[in-house]
């Protein structure tokens, strides 16, 4: 290869080495990486501990919003606030949240006595939830009238009080 | 006339753009759960977003290209392959997310199983990305998601104890029936509710499918920092609603039709209309913007042709990277997985994402090679490494 104005044996190889610009991506992943276990250790603290009575009131706390829901859906239903579309979907999701709380409470490992009458307890409590968001549905869904919006109301009425000593109870317990 | 009729338009759009699924959900579950005492994280994110976005268009209208194919080539294939994953991941999930949003939303609506309108959802997604024009798309979606407003005027209707809540949003503090880890937990979610990655990939190629140059720098830093803070009010308002009606009975949000419950209190049936068909507009606003924006990036990314602007036959791999996604999507939405778990996931996905998703916007926003005169000032950078 000749270089203009130089012979040939005088061109040396001329190595042009183009850098990126450093860009701390490695410092970037590390902190992204940092900041993943944070969240999954914020994440843990904020949802773990406290055994079978935790897990109960955890549950407990569940079902209660899932019948606090329901009976301002039904209410404000009543008071043609609420579409029926609405309503019924609200309480179809309560249904489902009422589902998981007691799914995760038949799930707990109880081996002794207590925590399986505190067990015990929460599903039936739930189970009283359950009742009453399904009275709730057809309360809603009622062309005539049976089952009226006020047994619906006090159905999750019920329910709710459960709820409340069962939280009491566990409050007390702890 | 015309000139403040564009103004008033991209101002208006931002604001109806700004909310989507993500902060829909959790805005309302930090209500029902914390008060207003996480309100100072609204204001940080509307910040960032406010500075990235601006930045972002700036990038697109001073180089003339879309932020990601500036970050490749400045910073080299590793940086942007980081960029790449971590972005087109949260996407991903967002895509998710506000196809599951838009379902939800239409069986409130309807009361048919949100599984059914999945794919009706889908569908109208890719027909809307495929024929109808950017500018159509933008402002349509944005000023039907103002209805969304309807969550300002049911705080208002629902006369809360405003001092009570300015003394929250003043003196934040955790709940006593909460604990701090999950106080910071919701924090972070927040946070990346606010500052979700498709934000600015979309607005710096939307910048270059609508021929943005400097002249437009102005306008658009208008729409940015005029819209979006009144957007972020809008936030703030979903938050309130659930802090008034939802907190006080006891109810943690868990599902979008709590979210909409306060609305109807405050304004019956008339009010509800509103609330769903802003949270239509908004969550399939937000799915067009995050179809295209995974297209985007992997067209950025690897080179090939891309934009709205040019026919299907002349971007096909574009266009069948988001029908990939779409389908993703559907995929993952028919497992019965729960819609709001995965919006869940995917803000706090977006904050731990953060480093890997902003840091090279700010690098590429401060090089006068590509940025010329429009490199940011002092003032901008502190505020964008805070």
């Amino acid at each position: 290869m000749e270089v203009a104005g130089l012979p040939h044996r005088q061109v040396r190889r001329c190595v042009v080495t183009v850098r990126t610009p450093r860009v701390p991506t490695r410092g970037a992943g590390s902190l992204a990486m940092m900041l993943v276990a944070l969240m999954v250790a914020l994440g843990g603290c904020a949802t773990a501990g406290g055994g079978v009575p935790g897990s109960v009131s955890r549950a407990v706390d569940q079902s209660t919003s899932a019948v606090a829901t329901s009976r301002l859906a039904l209410v404000l239903n009543s008071g043609a606030r609420l579409t029926r579309a609405a309503a019924s979907t609200t309480l179809s999701d309560m249904l489902g949240e009422l589902e998981s709380a007691r799914a995760s409470v038949l799930e707990l490992p109880a081996t002794v006595q207590d925590e399986r009458m505190l067990r015990h307890q929460a599903v039936t409590a739930i189970d009283d939830a359950v009742a009453g968001a399904v009275k709730a549905q057809e309360a809603v869904a009622s062309d005539d009238g049976s089952p009226s919006i006020d047994e619906g109301k006090a159905a999750l009425d019920t329910a709710a009080d459960r709820l409340a000593d069962l939280k009491q109870r566990l409050a007390g317990s702890q | 006339m015309k000139r403040l009729l564009g103004v008033a338009l991209g101002v208006l759009t931002a604001i109806g753009g700004f909310v989507d699924i993500g902060d829909l959900v959790t805005n309302a579950i930090v209500g029902s759960r914390f008060g207003f005492s996480l309100v100072w994280v609204v204001i940080v994110g509307v910040i960032g977003i406010c500075l990235f976005a601006n930045m972002s268009g700036r990038v697109a209208a001073a180089s003339g290209r879309a932020t990601f194919e500036v970050i490749r080539e400045r910073l080299g294939p590793r940086a942007g392959l980081a960029n790449l994953g971590a972005s087109f991941f949260i996407n991903l999930m967002t895509v998710t997310a506000e196809i599951g949003g838009i379902a939800l939303a239409l069986q409130l609506a309807s009361s048919v199983s949100y599984l059914l309108w999945i794919p009706v959802a889908v569908v109208a997604v890719w027909l809307v990305i495929w024929r109808v024009k950017f500018s159509i798309m933008e402002n349509v979606t944005g000023l039907l998601g103002l209805s969304l407003i309807v969550f300002a005027v049911a705080l208002f209707l629902l006369k809360p104890d405003w001092g009570g809540l300015a003394g929250q949003a003043l003196a934040p503090a955790v709940p006593e029936t909460e604990t701090v880890p999950g106080y910071w937990y919701y924090a972070v979610a927040l946070f990346g509710a606010a500052m979700t990655p498709y934000e600015v990939f979309f607005f710096s190629s939307g910048a270059v499918e609508e021929g943005w140059t400097v002249k437009d720098l102005s306008q658009s830093r208008n729409n940015v920092l005029v819209g979006f803070p009144l957007g972020g009010l809008l936030s703030v308002a979903i938050a309130g609603c659930a802090a008034v009606v939802l907190l006080p009975a006891g109810i943690e949000v868990t599902s979008l039709s709590q979210v909409i419950l306060p609305v109807a209190e405050a304004g019956g049936k008339l009010a509800l209309a509103f609330v769903l068909v802003g949270i239509v507009a908004a969550t399939f606003g937000a799915a067009l913007e995050t179809t295209l924006s995974s297209g985007y990036t992997l067209a950025q990314f690897f080179g090939w042709s891309w934009g709205k602007f040019r026919r299907p036959a002349q971007a096909a791999r574009f266009h069948l990277a988001m029908i990939i996604c779409l389908l993703v999507g559907v995929a993952v939405l028919s497992t019965g997985v729960d819609p709001v778990l995965v919006t869940e996931y995917s803000v706090v996905f977006s904050a731990v994402a953060l480093p890997l998703t902003y840091l090279p916007i700010l690098v590429v926003a401060n090089d006068p090679q590509y940025m010329g005169e429009h490199v940011n000032g002092r003032a901008v950078n502190v505020l964008a490494m805070i």
